[in-house]
């Protein structure tokens, strides 16, 4: 996916959420539990191996008027690499996201102020500053024996970033501006009931293509923090306006699933089918474990209502992806699977028939040779 | 498969709120004083840190509640899926191809068994890396291309094999390993660049959402130029003429290999072609070295997992 221009990257910056006509703002007086005060939220971190996992436990702070959601995802294949730590052997992967973490963690403490305005590209290059001395750090720290391998695929300490900071616009007011700050291929999603997911956050990857081609093609990541490679932190802003979700996540939370849409059918139908916001997350998990095969971290932030306030904000689109994309999608699927199975009984079927239909062809066809054969047997014959 | 979470008390997702600690001084110039459009945005007293002379900003926020991060997520007590939920699509699956490059000239001897060791257990080891994170690995071939020297050896100096389902046709790929002889050659440099030029054009398999396409190499020697006449016309019309049309093949979007699913690894010296490559070629993993002599687990393990994970 090529890089977005800045101007292009930006171009949400200070829009006025009470223009937007898909910013949902419209869709608050569908659910009775709404209020500006109430909120939702969860987070998890799943390792596919036990203490091992390459994903951080994500950043998820509320306040009054202060939120702050991120995701750090260890990149596996680039940093690969193991050391020796006091806590055993870990791989560079591991280390990256929680350094990150700690330290992109306590600079947006510093940073978040309810009675200032964030400057995002200025928070950008403040944290790329923090980020990379505290990775370089750790890899002086590690003292690590140079490695034999030559390749520009592999990194010391990588890893992704995806956060997002919310400040809200006036004192108990419904309307937030929402920093979004990533680097490398984690997500950063808003949820509104009118328009559903929504993804805030470009991609860093060598190949073209959109989310959807994203799934197949597993591309290669082209921007990521470490301590050996230049890197960038991107900012943009958009502005909210409460009830809304919003959503941090690795990419073994969405990378795994059929398409775009089924992720948002997972979010939203766990959400539906959940009495609470614990079940909610448990669901999610669930069904994240039963079809990743990486790491998945997720943190998730609802503003302006309560869980069944947002059951009810979303009920309709959650109604709308499961029978406009996903039903038509999986018939679709399924019925390649079935042909796929109907064309490998016919294979077989057919390799059957053969040996059987020239078995009996074969002894006519094959006369001569069989006999001039058992001639020539009966003359070398002592 | 079991998950679970990282349960390491440092990495708990929502530590309550503490003072920085060796934290830069907040920069002016990172905070912006409130822009035109919400100048008239009245304090909000009641959002002012806690601390009046604390340093730190963002002391309005706390963890959410309910902190829900989880640390582990026990299969056994998730909830079940209702009976509403649309079901759950399986992961998307990976195939996976790998070509073994392997130099059976002369001045192999010394180590062509313990290359044959660690062809036998590379694709083993790639599978598992895969398998350990939940990947499913629909279907897994090798394929071998042993090589020597065109120049000194005519059409003896390559032995190609197609591809191996594993682990279906594991006897066949083991006896095959099993039956290379390292001899001739002649001088070095050997024919390294035709063979990862076959090696590029291989049979690579459509199945599978995912996919990755391995050549590794083992060498000990350096590689002659393309474009020899020594190389037979049947080999020769499978291999680009020079060095810069191979790099073309290599690079091709649209060419025979995926630009995200392709590795290259090479355990071969520093020298013409093998150098050439790792310093301009994307993907590639070079261990410089005699056919892999010296590696360390370490790095072993490095470049497995450059394979096995997203990078």
């Amino acid at each position: 996916m090529t890089q977005e221009p800045a101007a292009d990257r930006d171009r949400d910056e200070d829009q006025d959420p009470s223009t937007d006509p898909q910013d949902g703002s419209g869709s608050g007086s569908q659910a009775g539990s709404t209020t500006m005060g109430q909120s939702v939220s969860f987070a998890f971190n799943l390792g596919k191996i036990e203490n091992q996992g390459e994903d951080s436990d994500p950043i998820l702070r509320e306040g009054r008027d202060l939120a702050l959601v991120a995701v750090f995802d260890g990149m596996g294949g680039a940093g690969g690499t193991v050391y020796e730590t006091p806590d055993g052997p870990r791989t560079g992967a591991y280390l990256a996201s929680r350094v990150a973490r700690d330290v992109v963690e306590r600079r947006m403490m510093q940073l978040l102020d309810p009675e200032w305005h964030l400057d995002g590209p200025r928070t950008a290059a403040d944290l790329h500053n923090v980020v990379t001395d505290a990775l370089n750090e750790r890899l002086a720290d590690l003292q690590a024996p140079p490695s034999g391998l030559r390749s520009r695929l592999l990194r010391a300490l990588p890893t992704t970033m995806a956060l997002l900071a919310l400040q809200r616009r006036e004192p108990g007011g419904p309307d937030w501006y929402c920093h979004i700050l990533w680097a490398g291929d984690s997500r950063a999603y808003v949820l509104e009931p009118d328009s559903g997911i929504r993804q805030l956050t470009l991609d860093d990857i060598r190949d073209e293509g959109d989310a959807m081609a994203n799934l197949r093609q597993d591309s290669v990541v082209s921007n990521a923090m470490s301590a050996d490679t230049a890197f960038e932190i991107h900012h943009r802003r958009i502005g909210l306006t409460a009830p809304f979700l919003v959503m941090a996540a690795t990419d073994g939370c969405f990378g795994y699933v059929r398409s775009p849409m089924h992720f948002e059918e997972l979010v939203l139908s766990t959400m539906r089918d959940a009495a609470d916001t614990e079940s909610w997350s448990a669901a999610v998990q669930a069904r994240v474990a039963g079809v990743t095969g990486d790491d998945a971290a997720m943190a998730v932030l609802g503003l302006g209502a309560d869980h069944n306030g947002f059951q009810q904000l979303f009920a309709e689109r959650s109604r709308a992806v499961v029978e406009t994309w996903i039903g038509p999608l999986d018939a679709l699927a399924d019925e390649v699977g079935h042909s796929e199975r109907a064309l490998e009984a016919a294979r077989s079927a057919h390799a059957a028939g053969s040996a059987d239909l020239w078995g009996s062809y074969k002894q006519v066809y094959e006369h001569h040779l069989t006999q001039q054969q058992a001639s020539n047997e009966e003359q070398v014959t002592p | 498969m079991t998950i679970s979470g990282d349960t390491s008390p440092s990495d708990a997702g929502a530590t309550p709120i503490e003072p920085p600690v060796e934290m830069p001084e907040v920069t002016p110039s990172t905070l912006a004083p409130p822009t035109p459009d919400s100048a008239t945005t009245p304090a909000n007293p009641a959002a002012a840190p806690s601390d009046p002379g604390a340093a730190a900003t963002g002391a309005d926020l706390t963890p959410a509640e309910p902190d829900a991060v989880q640390t582990s997520l026990d299969p056994g007590t998730a909830a079940p899926p209702p009976a509403a939920l649309v079901p759950v699509a399986t992961g998307l699956s990976y195939s996976v191809d790998i070509v073994f490059c392997i130099d059976v000239t002369g001045s192999m001897s010394p180590i062509i068994d313990a290359v044959k060791t660690n062809a036998m257990r590379f694709y083993d080891d790639v599978q598992t890396n895969l398998t350990d994170k939940g990947k499913n690995v629909d279907e897994l071939r090798v394929r071998v291309i042993a090589f020597r020297d065109f120049a000194a050896d005519g059409e003896a100096a390559l032995e190609e094999s197609d591809f191996f389902t594993l682990p279906d046709h594991q006897a066949h790929f083991s006896t095959f390993v099993s039956g290379l002889t390292a001899q001739g050659g002649g001088d070095a440099p050997e024919s390294g660049l035709e063979a990862v030029a076959l090696a590029m054009n291989s049979s690579w398999t459509m199945r599978g959402d995912r996919r990755r396409q391995v050549i590794v190499v083992w060498t000990d020697q350096a590689a002659q130029p393309l474009g020899s006449s020594a190389v037979p016309p049947s080999i020769g019309a499978r291999v680009p003429a020079d060095f810069s049309a191979l790099t073309d093949l290599w690079e091709d979007t649209q060419g025979p290999l995926g630009s995200s699913s392709k590795r290259l690894i090479l355990f071969a010296p520093d020298g013409p072609g093998w150098s050439d490559i790792s310093g301009v070629w994307e993907n590639v993993v070079h261990h410089p070295s005699q056919a892999g002599g010296g590696l360390s687990e370490v790095d072993y393990g490095t470049i497995v997992d450059s394979i096995g994970n997203s990078v």
